[in-house]
């Protein structure tokens, strides 16, 4: 984009600030859950008269610049009682408001707010799921998992086999940006990606970004995932324990002191090592564990001042002990885990002008350790690798005028990746103590401008732009994102939307297996290695269908991406060490960089509201990827490209003591390479006595042209609440894949019962499995 | 690599013990035929020239095996042809520039057919003459700690040659260890590379500009001396190249490994008909 571009953009959005900014007046506060004081993420403010609304931000805030004039303003949530205030408006006015939760009421309200419009909402390609709904929807092992949830979205896909990692519009899960209170998240995953790191006890909003990127978020090519953690209960002490087939967890929130302060502290541990116990023999022991815990602090100062400092710890380990005498001992463990902690800090400089400042921490490890003891003699290796981040960013949200809300800031991002280190302590061997960590460190910033415009009745937009800058080992990187999305309201309940996202990703992450495993390793860009690059527009109808409570939206997606980049063929994890001999980074020369392109069709038809809630999704789509040096540098589908893909989620609430929730999809099988055949490879010895020799090879199609079967799953849940003298008790019964279909994870081929042909055999990981949990809510 | 391997057994394990059931795929299988697999080196500085011919084993069809030592396989080039004959002790089908002479700069086609009647054919075009100047071929020699043994010596090779300007060139390059064994006479040759090692380059962005190789040889035999080393530098065409390049990704059994699709110039089959043409440079200790 040139110079005169831009020029002519920013003079027809201020050419929008019509009417004198001197006529209005500013409307703000904050809105909050009635019976905790919960701050309420993505509350509606709506002005009937105006035909003009905003929402509140990550804090709770809102502020909106209005004429003078005595008008209606309506606040409203899903799952909330709406309120409505008439406001004489003749100065700037400080309105605080509380909604009451639609748990409190008898029933749900149905409101009928534009604000709750999909039609009214210029931002698309976001999925927005209250933590409620995850809490009843039917999930492997009756563990409540955020991102199989987000699964379950038209345009997100998973993996494999009860894997949570995502796939969003043929993007890799190393595309997606994960975010839990401002801190990323490099290793989302427990348990080899089967279970995500996310307690949904301690999680206020979720929301996932597809496409159409407002210009605060950059960093990855496919998807943002922002979490934000809920504060504490600021009236009375809450609790929830919960107890399932895998883990136990519990959540405590209190005030420190009402209304001012509060605390959250939620936990989760596996006993699947304590079950297994009484089976092991007391010289060798061994097992695994997982556990996460989140804690958050906040503390009103002022009403223009407040901080909140929040963290997340949380480790997966697996351990083996040998005892064989008292003299000889072996331990050995491989752990690894994330850890996060954030310090923000709220400050309104005026009504119009919100701030926040975040210091931001996060650390990924992973860690073998292997300790040999013999009498006094020991010999200790440690391996270590990962990625730690420090963050400082600054965001302003500014209500400039009725028809223009800003959004800016800046952030400074300091990554030390760790691809590899090694300690090794022995008493026997002197010479081999050693301590050798590779670290290469990089900065990376941010700065970006949102504007939140309105132009006439009809049409709203979300337009921005993001400067992003890399540096790392001398070389540095900029890039220009430009962002836009944008909805014209061509009914009252009927919009056509559109946008475009450009973004950039800086660091990458090699792995060969897609299956989440620990080891894979978070690498950045590089002289060799380019930052990777993706423009995305999108264009879709939204339809609400306010008596019926239903939202329909379509929406056609064209993604391409540049230097994405992919292990070379014969590359793997197994021989990628990280440097050779010479200190020579090596994975750099394991990777190719290419081309991919996504592209399809998103349908949802969702009810929200009401006894019966859940929604229909279908995605259709193409993903190709394009290397020279792979499949000879023809096009070929990714492992994930599916062309069709179902998703059906239903809850409904029988009554007060009985909820019935049911989930079932469907998607077209990966794309793999399969062999066909074996062969003896001529090769050529030049030289040597035997001019030619044989190296044994197998005989592969093209790349990825064979596929697997379809995936399909039905699971089931029941959940029966019971009011107690103090608090509710939830028990729940599910079945996960209830009609037993055999879901292929991997292939293998092998002979056939009489020996004499190879078949092609799978393995499937979970048949019906039936689970139970108990939660005690007080 | 010990970590590494660590890992795999743990993630195998783990994968297994939650394998629910094993069973039959519910999806059709590519039925393959039994294809021929051919190999090619020729060069025309060379007098006599080998095909070799096997076949493939599909793994879902059951293609009955044939014979291949009396397939028909012929070569021709501008008009002239050649049907060569089955030679039992190379195992492959031999001929000599007298028979049929191979050429700098000429097209030429491979045909088989086979005794059922399957056929693959093949085309190639043999380089220039003009082969690339050796600018310096150097040996130095370091001492280095062993962890297995006293200290020992490690000898690291470096060619280099000048490339052959606005002409797109592939190489190849050997390297070969001169073995004088305690007791023994003669010298003997043997290839200091790693097995399914290959060293290959292009003149990518470096067209007339010097290139350069090396290679690396830690001495730790007890029972030999090294003489001397040499380095066998090869102009191969594209199909040689793009054929080896594949080969040289080739990871075995890995089951994470991306898998290597091997190239082939062969229709209809596999393998790989190329040509070479080569310099020995030989330095004694």
């Amino acid at each position: 984009m040139n110079k005169r571009k831009i020029l002519l953009i920013a003079l027809f959005l201020v050419g929008t600030i019509t009417p004198s900014l001197a006529q209005n007046h500013i409307l703000s506060g904050f809105v909050k859950e009635k019976n905790s004081g919960e701050l309420l993420i993505g509350a509606g403010i709506y002005i009937p008269q105006l035909k003009n609304g905003i929402t509140t931000n990550n804090y709770g805030y809102y502020a909106i610049s209005i004429p003078s004039d005595t008008l209606d303003v309506m606040f409203s949530m899903v799952g909330y009682q709406k309120q409505v205030f008439r406001i004489a408006l003749k100065k700037d006015i400080t309105l605080n408001v509380d909604l009451l939760s639609g748990t409190a009421i008898k029933e749900v309200v149905v409101t009928d707010d534009r604000m709750e419009k999909i039609a009214d909402d210029p931002q698309m390609s976001i999925v927005r799921i209250p933590i409620e709904q995850i809490k009843k929807i039917p999930m492997l092992f009756g563990e409540k998992d955020v991102l199989k949830t987000i699964q379950l979205m038209p345009g997100v896909q998973k993996g494999s086999e009860g894997n949570a990692g995502l796939y969003v519009r043929g993007g890799g899960p190393d595309q997606n940006l994960i975010i839990l209170d401002d801190a990323p998240v490099y290793n989302a995953f427990h348990l080899f990606g089967f279970f995500s790191l996310f307690n949904g006890d301690a999680l206020k909003s979720v929301d996932l970004y597809k496409g159409g990127f407002p210009a605060r978020f950059g960093g990855r090519l496919s998807s943002v995932l922002e979490m934000n953690m809920k504060d504490g209960n600021k009236q009375e002490a809450k609790a929830e324990f919960g107890i399932g087939l895998l883990s136990t967890k519990f959540t405590v929130e209190a005030p420190i002191k009402k209304n001012k302060s509060s605390f959250l502290i939620s936990g989760r541990r596996t006993y699947i090592d304590a079950l297994t116990l009484p089976f092991q023999t007391s010289d060798n022991k061994g097992g695994y564990f997982f556990y996460d815990f989140n804690a958050k602090l906040n503390y009103e100062i002022s009403q223009k001042d407040r901080i909140y400092l929040s963290g997340y710890f949380g480790r997966d380990k697996f351990y083996a002990n040998a005892f064989e005498s008292t003299n000889y001992q072996s331990t050995f463990s491989l752990f690894w885990g994330n850890a996060t902690g954030t310090l923000r800090w709220n400050h309104l400089y005026s009504n119009r002008l919100f701030a926040n400042t975040s210091i931001i921490f996060s650390n990924y490890q992973f860690n073998i350790q292997n300790k040999e003891t013999d009498h006094s003699d020991f010999f200790e290796i440690k391996l270590f690798s990962g990625i730690r981040d420090f963050t400082i960013k600054h965001d302003l949200d500014y209500a400039l005028h009725p028809n223009h809300t800003l959004k800016m800031g800046i952030s400074l991002q300091q990554h030390r990746f760790t691809p590899s280190g090694t300690t090794i302590n022995s008493s026997s061997i002197g010479d081999l103590n050693s301590n050798n960590i590779n670290n290469i460190d990089a900065l990376e910033s941010g700065l970006y401008v949102e504007d939140n415009l309105k132009i006439g009745q009809r049409f709203k937009a979300n337009t921005g732009i993001r400067f992003a800058n890399f540096l790392v080992q001398g070389k540095t990187y900029t890039a220009i994102e430009p962002r836009l999305s944008a909805s014209y309201l061509i009914k009252e309940d009927l919009s056509v939307k559109a946008s475009f996202a450009s973004m950039n990703q800086f660091i990458h992450l090699l792995s060969s297996t897609g299956t989440g495993l620990p080891t894979d390793l978070w690498v950045p860009s590089t002289a060799k290695v380019k930052p990777q690059q993706s423009n995305q527009i999108a264009l879709g109808l939204a339809k609400d269908f306010s008596d019926k409570n239903l939202t329909f939206s379509i929406e056609n997606f064209y993604k391409k991406s540049d230097r994405v980049v992919a292990y070379k063929d014969g590359a793997s994890f197994l021989n990628i060490d990280v440097v050779d001999e010479n200190d020579k980074i090596v994975w750099e020369d394991n990777l190719t960089a290419g081309q991919g392109w996504s592209y399809g069709t998103e349908f949802l038809l969702q009810r929200s509201k009401g006894p019966f809630s859940g929604w229909i999704g279908y995605t259709l789509s193409w993903t190709q990827l394009q290397f020279d040096e792979i499949n000879f540098g023809k096009k070929y589908f990714a492992r994930y490209d599916r062309r069709h893909d179902v998703s059906v989620v239903g809850i409904y609430e029988i009554d007060k003591e009985k909820t019935f929730s049911f989930t079932w999809v469907y998607g077209t099988g990966n794309a793999i390479t399969l062999p066909k055949g074996d062969f003896l490879a001529p090769s050529h010895n030049p030289g040597s006595n035997n001019n030619w020799s044989n190296i044994y090879a197998t005989e592969y199609g093209a790349k990825n042209d064979f596929r697997m079967e379809a995936y399909h799953r039905f699971d089931f849940g029941l959940q029966f609440h019971k009011q107690l003298k103090r608090g509710i008790r939830t028990f729940e019964f599910s079945v996960y894949n209830a009609y037993n279909h055999r879901n292929p994870y991997f292939y293998y081929i092998s002979k056939n019962t009489s020996g004499t042909q190879n078949v092609l055999k799978k393995i499937s990981l979970f048949p019906a499995l039936p689970s139970f949990t108990w939660t005690y809510k007080f | 690599m010990k970590k590494i391997n660590l890992i795999y057994s743990i993630f195998i394990s783990v994968l297994f013990l939650n394998s629910g059931c094993e069973s039959d795929a519910n999806v059709t299988v590519p039925s393959t035929e039994r294809k021929l697999v051919v190999g090619g080196f020729l060069s025309p500085n060379e007098n006599e020239h080998e095909i070799s011919l096997s076949l493939s084993e599909p793994l879902f069809s059951t293609d009955p095996f044939f014979n291949t030592t009396n397939a028909n396989v012929t070569i021709s080039s501008e008009g002239s042809s050649y049907q060569i004959a089955y030679d039992v002790d190379a195992a492959a089908f031999v001929f000599n520039n007298s028979q049929f002479n191979i050429a700098n700069g000429k097209n030429y086609h491979l045909k088989i057919v086979a005794e059922n009647g399957k056929t693959v054919e093949a085309d190639m075009t043999t380089l220039s003459d003009t082969m690339p100047s050796i600018e310096e071929f150097k040996i130095n020699k370091d001492t280095i700690y062993s962890e297995w043994s006293s200290n020992q010596i490690r000898y690291n090779l470096k060619l280099n040659w000048k490339d052959i300007a606005s002409e797109k060139n592939y190489y190849r390059l050997t390297a070969n260890r001169l073995v004088k064994y305690f007791g023994a006479i003669d010298t003997t040759i043997e290839p200091i590379e790693e097995f399914n090692s290959f060293t290959l380059k292009d003149d990518l962005g470096k067209d007339g500009q010097i290139l350069s190789s090396t290679f690396k040889f830690d001495d730790y035999s007890l029972n030999n001396e090294t003489v001397g080393f040499e380095i066998v530098l090869m102009k191969i065409d594209v199909n040689y190249y793009n054929y080896y390049k594949t080969l040289n990704n080739y990871a075995g059994e890995d089951p994470f490994a991306e898998p290597v699709i091997l190239f082939s110039n062969i229709q209809n089959g596999l393998g790989v008909f190329s040509n070479f043409q080569s310099i020995k440079i030989r330095r004694i200790l």
